[in-house]
């Protein structure tokens, strides 16, 4: 029936635009890299993986380059368990926190670290976070 | 093909008129977007992400439910409501259905009636109804696919204030799915209401949506 395949097609056309909450496997990656990095204690290449407005408050707030500030922040390195994406954001649970990603020109990076829920409704408190 | 263009003129010119503002839409929402990503401190994005968005997406559906709610509302709304002097509503005793003879069914088919209207049974019974049946599933359609996209778009400002995101369910009942949608219905129903009143007393020569110059304002019905 055409009225149905209008319906049919309409709602794929909602769900394919909305892009809503899969995962994408260039998230995840940039994820674990982060991930990866800060468990190699190499701060070098956990700085870019940082989104460059992250990476410039970072050392800005601080007075130091990013990867001696990230070491004052002592980021926990977890597991990365989930990756939930949202349109040019993301979420990474990890064992230990959780770190919010951006899709910047270079690809996923990370806009936000070291993250903890505070009260319901409220936003996560972040060791580490952009503008 | 001129009298294609002549027979079709109102449907071609809205039509395009549609396109183009729809692409205008495109652009100045995509600037309208990039500004808030460089305020955010992230990368503005190419024109085929932005109309690719759910950011986007949600911008046009909501338009669109509250244009086929508004359609939906007058066509089921003149068939039982009476206002008096306006062009827009039917004489006091038609209100409501109407008769066979009125609406050119059952006996009263003439021989350029359309096939469903000469059928009978519930061919006609659907026929009967089909352009209110039709608004009301696109009117659905757009809602849902504003919801859709609504709550997407939701949940990416929610990651990039740091906070959670919610269930679909969860954003059918938040503010920001209502504010949408009742901003749209608030004015579809004030233009209605008001062009229905205003016709009563205002006149635009030459227009059927307008009762003739000369008509008096009392007059039901009338167009010209």
């Amino acid at each position: 029936m055409a009225l149905g395949r209008t319906a049919m097609l309409s709602a794929t056309a909602a769900l394919v635009l909305c892009g809503c909450g899969g995962g994408d496997p260039a998230a995840a990656q940039a994820a674990s890299s982060f991930g990866a990095a800060l468990g190699a204690g190499d701060l070098r290449r956990a700085c870019e993986l940082l989104a460059p407005a992250t990476r410039a408050t970072l050392e800005y707030q601080q007075s130091r380059v990013c990867p001696q500030a990230m070491q004052q922040d002592n980021l926990s390195a977890g597991a990365v368990l989930q990756v939930e994406v949202w349109g040019g954001e993301a979420r990474a649970r990890t064992s230990s926190d959780t770190w919010f990603l951006t899709r910047t020109t270079q690809g996923w990076r990370v806009a936000a670290a070291g993250c903890v829920p505070q009260a319901q409704d409220a936003p996560y408190m972040c060791k580490v976070s952009g503008p | 093909m001129r009298a294609f263009f002549r027979d079709n003129a109102l449907g071609l010119t809205f039509g395009a008129a549609f396109l183009l503002t729809l692409a205008g839409q495109s652009v100045a929402g995509l600037v309208d977007f990039n500004n808030q990503q460089i305020a955010d401190g992230t990368d503005p994005i190419g024109y085929l992400d932005y109309v690719m968005s759910s950011s986007f997406a949600v911008d046009v559906a909501e338009n669109w439910q509250s244009e086929y709610l508004q359609f939906l509302l007058y066509v089921f709304g003149t068939v039982w409501l009476f206002q008096r002097g306006s062009p827009e509503s039917k004489p006091l005793h038609q209100l409501g259905r109407e008769s066979d003879r009125d609406q050119q069914t059952g006996r009263h088919v003439t021989a350029g009636s359309p096939p469903w209207a000469k059928a009978g049974g519930w061919r006609t019974a659907i026929f009967s109804r089909s352009l209110g049946f039709l608004m009301g599933v696109i009117f659905l359609l757009c809602w849902f696919a504003q919801s859709v996209a609504g709550w997407a778009a939701y949940n990416g400002e929610q990651l990039s204030q740091r906070e959670d995101t919610i269930e679909w369910l969860s954003y059918l009942g938040s503010a920001d799915f209502w504010n949408r949608s009742l901003q749209n219905w608030q004015s579809e129903l004030l233009a209605v209401g008001s062009f229905a009143v205003l016709s009563v007393f205002l006149r635009q020569r030459g227009s059927p949506e307008s009762k003739p110059v000369g008509a008096e304002h009392g007059a039901t019905a009338v167009s010209g």
